[in-house]
């Protein structure tokens, strides 16, 4: 009897500890897991806030089928760096009706994130923020993405981009044409 | 009296306060901020005679004063500064310069009546004491002399932010033009037949979307992903061009561009061009100038005129609705038009009016300040009155940064 209900004691005591994990799993749709901590994804992403308040989350990794595991693992890799930040709250209350773009320049570790990934795995970043709903995340990526295009001539940005031009000659300069006098070439 | 808006971050009610004749002695600040007026005296002797149109510009509200000058009121408290243009002053010609700015520089515009005459000076820096002549061009090579008329054959209706371009209204040929510095050519904007005289008759507009945008709706609420993702197109779609992404993103990113960049991406390729002309994903862009509300023309007299607007971009028009409808009905024929910014309109609703509802015994409200925004319909702000304010004689200016 002793044992039995020592052993009732440890199992409860187990599952308090699984309940007050601070981590959760995340499961890649190629099926690959990921541990972030719970605390860091419930303030940077308001789709895992939902599901962790929700009580959806799954011990065994909760499934993310549109996220590929490369860019779920940059998703926790900036989790992870991003522990010591503000507070989600900060982030999203910009409903001051005369607030400006609440958007604050990136970081200089997150500016270096975004710097080392290709053009693919940045791309896949970007929805992977949009998804999970992680809006300093989608800032700072959109933000590297429009740096590319800033101060770019229209070829340049073709070739970063690798557009073709689908454009006609004649096309081309009637736009140029239709705001030429309000586009001031410096 | 004047009254007038400013705003930054915050925004600014600024009202001119105490004043005999048009000297202004004191102007009046409103902060939605802290929800309160505060009043800024002229700590000098000087007599500023008031001469219309005032701009918010770093901090400063820049007041055209006679003899080629302005006064400089900042917005902490500052004592009042006094700046003069380097020229020859001609009694005749007050009461017609124009105060702006443009690329980060304070602007002023001089018509020399007597000369024909359009100077424009520049303070380099906003410290300098005195303005230095940026440019002079002859306004008889494209208006009708002046000299021969009793009235301006021409109106300043505003600076271009980007480039050395100011716009007119041409009278005598009914057109908005614009006018080139550095190439020094003339180009017509659009015919505007309608146009009614007024002591401020353009109002330089933006279309903007200030408040957030709803992309981050509650978990709830945004379950089904995969539908809104169809909806807005996938990887490939034509629609994101070689930017392999959704186009909600593809608008996210080159919302995040100045206006200049997107004339070059509208460039790339046809389907980028069709995404920024989109006039879903037009409001979340940037654009630096869309236009100029301006006062039509209407044989009431005892109701201020309808608004019309005149765009700069061909097609479609960066407003479905200029008539700003979506103000309560009640307010039709109330309501003035005060100052423009950054998308948002500052409106004056007078009570002495007498509203369309009244025979039906709804009376109008109270006369007060209303900021709203004509591109989203929305009402941001409603202000009570300061001290003081006229009826007649509100000059104005809404600025954030």
């Amino acid at each position: 009897m002793e044992v039995d209900k020592g052993k009732g004691e440890a199992e409860e005591t187990r599952k308090v500890a699984e309940a007050d994990r601070d981590t959760v799993t995340l499961k890649s749709s190629d099926g690959k897991l990921f541990e972030v901590s719970k605390e860091a994804a419930a303030r940077l992403s308001t789709v895992l806030a939902g599901m962790i308040a929700g009580g959806s989350i799954d011990d065994n990794g909760t499934d993310l089928k549109q996220i590929g595991s490369e860019a779920l693992e940059n998703v926790v890799d900036y989790c992870n760096k991003h522990a010591n930040s503000i507070p989600s709250a900060a982030l999203i209350s910009s409903s001051i009706s005369f607030n400006t773009a609440p958007f604050k320049e990136p970081e200089e570790w997150e500016r270096k994130f975004v710097d080392r990934l290709s053009h693919d795995a940045l791309f896949d970043l970007v929805e992977a923020a949009n998804f999970l709903g992680m809006e300093r995340l989608l800032d700072v990526t959109c933000h590297k993405i429009s740096e590319m295009m800033k101060g770019k001539s229209p070829d340049q940005i073709r070739e970063v981009f690798n557009i073709k031009n689908d454009y006609t000659k004649e096309e081309l300069e009637e736009i140029r044409q239709e705001l030429a006098w309000a586009f001031y070439d410096d | 009296m004047g009254g007038l808006a400013a705003t930054e971050a915050h925004s600014w009610v600024v009202q001119a306060d105490d004043m005999i004749v048009n000297y202004l002695k004191a102007v009046e600040f409103y902060s939605s901020e802290t929800g309160a007026w505060v009043l800024l005296r002229e700590s000098g002797h000087e007599w500023l005679l008031f001469l219309g149109r005032i701009t918010y510009f770093n901090g400063f509200l820049h007041i055209p004063i006679e003899y080629n000058a302005v006064v400089s009121v900042g917005t902490k408290g500052q004592p009042w500064r006094v700046t003069k243009m380097q020229c020859e002053v001609h009694r005749r010609d007050h009461g017609r310069g124009y105060v702006g700015h443009s690329q980060g520089h304070l602007l002023y515009v001089n018509n020399a009546i007597k000369d024909d005459v359009i100077s424009i000076y520049v303070l380099e820096d906003q410290d300098d004491e005195e303005w230095t002549l940026k440019h002079n061009v002859q306004s008889d090579l494209c208006f009708e002399p002046w000299k021969s008329m009793f009235s301006p054959t021409y109106y300043i209706a505003g600076f271009h932010p980007r480039g050395d371009l100011i716009f007119f209204y041409d009278r005598s040929r009914e057109k908005l033009i614009s006018y080139d510095m550095n190439r020094r050519d003339w180009h017509i904007v659009c015919a505007l037949e309608d146009f009614q005289h007024a002591h401020h008759p353009f109002f330089p507009y933006a279309v903007a979307i200030r408040s957030p945008s709803p992309r981050f709706q509650l978990p709830s609420q945004r379950a089904d992903f995969a539908t809104r993702r169809s909806a807005h197109g996938h990887r490939g779609d034509p629609g994101s061009g070689g930017l392999h992404l959704p186009q909600d993103l593809v608008v996210e990113i080159l919302s995040r561009l100045p206006a200049k960049s997107l004339y070059h991406v509208k460039c790339v390729s046809r389907s980028w061009r069709a995404l920024i002309s989109d006039p879903a994903h037009r409001c979340r862009l940037a654009q630096t100038l869309s236009g100029f509300f301006f006062c039509r023309r209407h044989p009431d007299k005892t109701t201020p005129p309808p608004l019309g607007f005149a765009g700069l971009d061909t097609s479609p028009p960066p407003l479905d609705d200029p008539s700003l409808s979506f103000l309560p009905s009640s307010w039709s024929k109330i309501w003035k038009l005060l100052a423009s910014c950054n998308g948002l309109l500052l409106l004056r609703c007078s009570s002495s009016q007498p509203s369309a509802g009244s025979a039906t015994g709804s009376s109008p409200p109270p006369p007060f300040y209303v900021v709203c925004n004509p591109a989203t319909g929305e009402m941001l702000e409603a202000i009570e009155i300061g001290r003081v304010a006229d009826e007649e004689f509100s000059p104005s200016y809404l600025m954030d940064d």
